[in-house]
């Protein structure tokens, strides 16, 4: 059996060289199995990477006044940093193709509470006419923050309109499905769309209902505004069911939610180290619903709220700066129980400054202090973070 | 009506078909002058980093992925010079042509002998470069194999045109000759 192969070998090689001679002629990179194309020699093994993101934090708030700190009229979240030494989470991630025709990525947050699924999922390759098809478990494409990994996040927390309308965490991974379309146009125009079971628990919430609970649609658009720069914005929107106990303390929410919005990004890199990022969005929630106690029916809400947040980053070689404003109640501050309107108190906002050090594409530290005004009674939550970042292994390129 | 319908989906054919040349994607400037080199008015190239770029550190701009989208071949330097953009903009691409093993898939490292390849690699070392040393193109006998392998390439792109690429490849090679 053995002499069998190797004759078979001898054959095949022959005849491949004699193919290749005629040719030009590959030479012992490609021999060497040293593709490189996903980050590693060889195929047959998926691209691991694990990213550690530890962080040191200080508040005037003490941690009772900060796990206690939600967004009234909005969500009852509170933070979940604590004063002292804190490890979010060391993210592992695995990614590699499956076949010629899908490729697999997964990211798994270890933190002290377990290991959370929080993507899996496939994306297609050889679909037609520009489709492409991801499922799995994934984290939704409609908003940009959302579409990231908090290690990607150019401040080390999520902005406040996503806070308020989506958690802390944004909509986070959720199983369904999700279709693109690039057309072949002289312009950048995505179309994309997506079926999610809806299990965020501030927008959506369960399992409810039989099945599918959220759609999803958005529309990415991009020019280059030079050589050096580009801009990049859409709509957006998300439609679902909501059953919820994190707007109003201690009563349900059941109704159904409209999350609609708009991003746009510019970047411009004048050189190899230089750069500045323009980033923005804005939400605005259409809620409509019954609101229950444990003690039976309270009334009809209603709820039509926004949000929006604008931030930059400088980066000057080996160092960046950013600040970032966010707020709510730009436009829309309705809060309806019964057709009254309720009196939640000061508009929330923050301001944010930040400076990092990032040596080279792996190490990342980070010093932000943001003034959080978003109590609505006027506490005042200052907050100086540390955050560190490190990187080892293959990581999946990061989106524009 | 109908006949101003048929006669714009006419002119849209026509403008269709006069530029049926083979669409090349490179990432870097010398790819695309050696393509424009072999291909003439036989290809069409858009070439995604500047000279004035650091061809590392770039980010996968929408604008790449939308050039790569409407791409017969995407020619790139390998040895992973391009690892923290192209396999992105290969995956956005939504283009089945340009994936790993497909002929518009085109690596110009495998036609080169990699030097500088360090036997035990980690990134204690810095952020260096794994695979070898990516920066092969300095040497002429380099430029002339990827030369040739691009020649087959487009040969096998497009057959009809397989004596007008050779002959091509053959003065490029001559001028190659002409080097100090």
């Amino acid at each position: 059996m053995k002499l069998w192969m190797y004759l078979f070998i001898c054959v095949f090689s022959v005849l491949s060289g004699v193919s290749q001679s005629a040719r030009a002629i590959e030479t012992d990179s490609a021999a060497s199995g040293a593709s490189g194309f996903f980050g590693a020699a060889y195929l047959s093994n998926p691209n691991l990477s694990l990213i550690l993101d530890t962080r040191v934090y200080s508040s005037n708030l003490n941690n009772l006044e900060l796990e206690a700190k939600g967004i009234p009229g909005y969500t009852t979240e509170g933070l979940e940093m604590k004063k002292g030494f804190n490890l979010d989470s060391a993210e592992l991630f695995f990614f590699s193709p499956v076949d010629p025709f899908f490729n697999l990525y997964a990211a798994m947050p270890l933190s002290l509470a377990g290991v959370e699924l929080e993507e899996a999922y496939v994306v297609s390759t050889a679909l037609p006419e520009g489709l492409q098809l991801k499922l799995g478990r994934f984290k939704s494409n409609i908003t940009r923050l959302d579409a990231q990994h908090p290690h990607a996040w150019d401040f080390t927390d999520m902005a406040l309109p996503y806070r308020a309308f989506l958690g802390s965490e944004g909509l986070g991974g959720e199983n369904g499905a999700q279709v693109t379309y690039l057309p072949s146009l002289p312009v950048y125009i995505l179309l994309g769309a997506e079926i999610l079971q809806g299990e965020n628990p501030l927008i959506l919430g369960g399992d409810t209902w039989a099945g599918p609970q959220a759609f999803t649609g958005f529309i990415k658009a991009s020019l280059d505004t030079s050589d050096l720069s580009a801009l990049y914005f859409g709509p957006l929107v998300l439609v679902g069911q909501t059953k919820t106990h994190e707007v109003i303390p201690g009563a349900a929410l059941t109704g159904r939610s409209t999350l609609s919005g708009l991003e746009a990004v510019w970047k411009w890199k004048p050189c190899a180290g230089m750069g500045l990022t323009w980033q923005s969005e804005y939400l605005v929630l259409h809620q409509e619903g019954k609101l229950a106690d444990d003690a039976g029916m309270v009334g009809d809400v209603l709820r039509n709220q926004d949000g929006f947040y604008l931030q930059s980053v400088c980066q000057w070689y080996q160092f960046r700066v950013g600040a970032r404003y966010d707020r709510l109640a730009l436009a829309y501050d309705q809060l309806k129980i019964n057709e009254e309107q309720q009196d939640l108190g000061d508009i929330p906002w923050r301001v944010s400054a930040n400076c990092e050090y990032v040596p080279d594409e792996f190490t990342n530290i980070r010093l932000q202090y943001t003034y959080d005004a978003s109590a609505r009674n006027g506490q005042i939550n200052r907050e100086i973070i540390l955050q560190f970042i490190f990187a080892i292994g293959a990581h999946p390129v990061h989106i524009f | 009506m109908k006949k101003i319908f048929f006669m714009v989906f006419g002119l849209l054919l026509t403008v269709t078909t006069a530029h049926a040349a083979i669409h090349v994607v490179a990432t870097l400037p010398w790819i695309g002058s050696i393509v424009r080199e072999l291909g003439g008015d036989k290809v069409q190239v858009t070439v995604l980093v500047k000279p004035s770029q650091d061809p590392h550190i770039i980010d996968a701009k929408p604008s790449f992925i939308l050039a790569a989208r409407k791409a017969d071949v995407f020619m790139y330097n390998g040895l992973d010079l391009e690892i923290g953009y192209l396999p992105l903009i290969v995956e956005s691409s939504r283009n089945a042509k340009l994936q790993p093993g497909k002929p518009g898939n085109f690596d110009c490292s495998r036609f080169v002998t990699v030097v500088e390849k360090n036997s035990t690699v980690d990134r204690s070392l810095g952020d260096v470069h794994p695979l070898g040393n990516p920066h092969y193109q300095y040497s002429p006998t380099n430029v002339q194999r990827v030369a040739e392998g691009i020649a087959d390439r487009l040969a096998q792109l497009d057959g009809t045109h397989t004596e007008f690429f050779q002959l091509r490849l053959k003065a490029f090679s001559e001028n190659m000759k002409q080097l100090p």
